[in-house]
């Protein structure tokens, strides 16, 4: 699973999610994409799950692309604590998602089946998502 | 390259606000700069922007009738779009060129046919460069570059000198940078990192190195 390598804090604040990226909302890499329409968390869990979704539909050809991270830690007190005593110890780390931000790209398959995959992968993130695909724009 | 013709009014509102009430009635705002002349602020209906790109290319000439000042020979420097309705434009850059000095640009790469290693092989095509930045006058700026793939095999590279372009474009970019290429499939691998996914189920989290630690042990020992 995705977790960075090295941090600079082992425990963050929880921050605001407003706002639009206004970086990482085209497609770079591929032919299409899946786009958030929603902000929220993707935890490293989900990425995973849905990037093994995309490739088991895909199979053969096809080239994947994830474009998030999870950067953020998120830590959780043990059951049964009583509160105080601190913050709770890191428990899973999340890719924070803004409305627009494209999570996956996919080249080399035809478009019904690039449909297919990133609606496989919509269904294992937490988010309202959109399938998206290079030019069109105007 | 023919130039053509695009209508704009000179704005006088400035700000967020304004700039808002703008884009509700429908134009949005944009702005001419350039050759060490005055910045002029345009505002531009939005439908009649959306035909103009819709039936050009970005790097058309533009012949900039605007109201009240006079026309300008111009080039689209940029467009923003808003991230999620990629189709609401919001705002639109303008720089003046002049049909003698030459201009750098980006010119968008379109691929022909499809590569005998994609056909037969089951290769994957990989197309990293999309654009060509190249430099030279505007008139002779090509609206795309074409590149045959035709012929390209598994393990086969297109790179940016392996082009052909008249003497009087000059491609601004490395020789050596990867247009295209078509790489090998990746069946087996993908076979592999199923049987992983289903053997550790739930894999220990290690914590990450702080990149603080080292700062202060070096602290200590000094």
């Amino acid at each position: 699973m995705l977790m960075p390598k090295r941090v600079l804090h082992r425990k963050v604040q929880r921050g605001k999610r407003r706002g639009q990226p206004y970086r990482g909302s085209q497609i770079n890499f591929g032919e299409y994409g899946l786009q958030s329409m929603e902000c929220g968390w993707i935890t490293s869990r989900q990425i995973e799950s849905a990037r093994v979704a995309i490739t088991r539909h895909v199979r053969r050809g096809g080239k994947v692309w994830i474009k998030i991270f999870p950067q953020k830690p998120v830590t959780k007190k043990p059951a049964e604590t009583r509160m105080g005593s601190g913050k709770g110890p890191p428990e899973y780390w999340v890719a924070v998602v803004k409305p627009g931000r494209v999570l996956y790209e996919l080249s080399g398959v035809p478009i019904e089946e690039a449909k297919e995959a990133m609606r496989l992968a919509s269904h294992k993130l937490p988010l309202k998502t959109k399938f998206i695909s290079r030019g069109g724009d105007y | 390259m023919q130039q053509v013709r695009l209508e704009a009014v000179k704005r006088n509102s400035f700000g967020k606000g304004s700039v808002r009430a703008l884009r509700r009635a429908g134009s949005i705002p944009a702005v001419l700069y350039g050759r060490y002349q005055d910045v002029v602020p345009l505002q531009i209906e939005e439908h009649v922007f959306r035909t103009f790109l819709r039936k050009n290319s970005e790097n058309v000439l533009i012949d900039l009738e605007i109201k009240d000042h006079g026309a300008e020979t111009a080039m689209i420097r940029e467009i923003q779009q808003h991230p999620v309705m990629k189709q609401t434009l919001l705002h639109a850059d303008f720089v003046r060129v002049s049909l003698d000095e030459p201009v750098t640009v980006a010119v968008p790469i379109v691929l022909n046919g499809t590569p005998i290693g994609v056909r037969e092989s089951e290769g994957v095509l990989e197309f990293p460069l999309r654009e060509l930045t190249v430099h030279c006058l505007p008139t002779l700026l090509p609206d795309e570059i074409q590149v045959d793939v035709n012929e390209l095999d598994v393990n086969e590279i297109v790179h940016v000198g392996d082009v052909f372009l008249p003497d009087e474009i000059q491609v601004v970019d490395d020789s050596q940078t990867m247009i295209v290429a078509v790489s090998p499939p990746k069946v087996e691998e993908e076979a592999a990192e199923e049987i992983e996914g289903e053997e550790i189920e739930e894999p220990e989290l290690e914590e990450p190195e702080l990149i603080t630690r080292r700062r202060s042990e070096d602290e200590d020992e000094e």
